[in-house]
């Protein structure tokens, strides 16, 4: 069932892990100053979960860089080719 | 949603819990002290108002939900909407084939009250998994 099953890879993958420690912050910390969840934080890092575009919008504001710099796109896992 | 949420999903989520059990130890209480006052009362209108008591912490409970998945994040949320997605599939499934069970194939009644039950336990139990696979 598919429910029971962990989370399949996503193409979307992220530096969030890296620019939160550049910034010494704890997942708490960073939660707080976006106003999720930790336990969102620890879905975003690990790439479990997606965030929605206002929030990868207020990601990117927070570390103060562009949207293409912290979330990067893979072709390879999720099998799609370019057209 | 632009607006800004006014407190965090973290407080959000502990107000909810909160008001989850309280509401659910009133409906107890309110259970309990219908049954006491029923023993003796005569059908009738005040008879069935009184039966409806209970009924009232747990709209205080459905507006803690609603209220809880408005200031949840957006993953809180989706886990929740799922769970409860999947908790009503469950509940109307179920409700369908006891009926026929219970129209057609000869099987006793069952009280309503059950859907009640069934939908809180599988959207319990859903919310649970679910929350597992994202940690």
């Amino acid at each position: 069932m598919h429910i029971l099953h962990p989370v399949p890879a996503l193409p979307v993958k992220n530096r969030m892990h890296v620019l939160r420690a550049e910034q010494r912050w704890t997942q708490a910390e960073l939660a707080e100053r976006l106003n999720v969840s930790r336990q969102t934080i620890n879905a975003l890092e690990t790439e479990k979960y997606d965030p929605s575009l206002p929030l990868a919008f207020r990601i990117a504001r927070l570390f103060g860089k562009p949207l293409e710099e912290i979330f990067l796109y893979d072709d390879t896992s999720s099998g799609e080719t370019h057209r | 949603m632009n607006t800004k949420p006014r407190i965090s999903p973290e407080t959000a989520c502990k107000r909810y819990q909160w008001e989850m059990v309280a509401g659910m130890a009133l409906y107890a209480l309110f259970v309990w002290v219908c049954v006491q006052l029923l023993k003796h009362l005569p059908s009738g209108p005040v008879r069935i108002s009184l039966a409806l008591l209970p009924a009232l912490p747990v709209v205080w409970v459905i507006w803690a939900v609603v209220r809880y998945l408005k200031f949840a994040d957006e993953l809180q949320r989706r886990v929740h909407l799922e769970a409860l997605s999947i908790a009503a599939g469950v509940t109307a499934f179920l409700s369908l084939t006891y009926g026929l069970l219970e129209d057609l194939g000869g099987l006793p009644a069952v009280s309503a009250w059950w859907g009640f039950v069934i939908l809180d336990m599988v959207w319990a139990c859903t919310s649970f998994i679910l929350f597992r696979r994202y940690r």
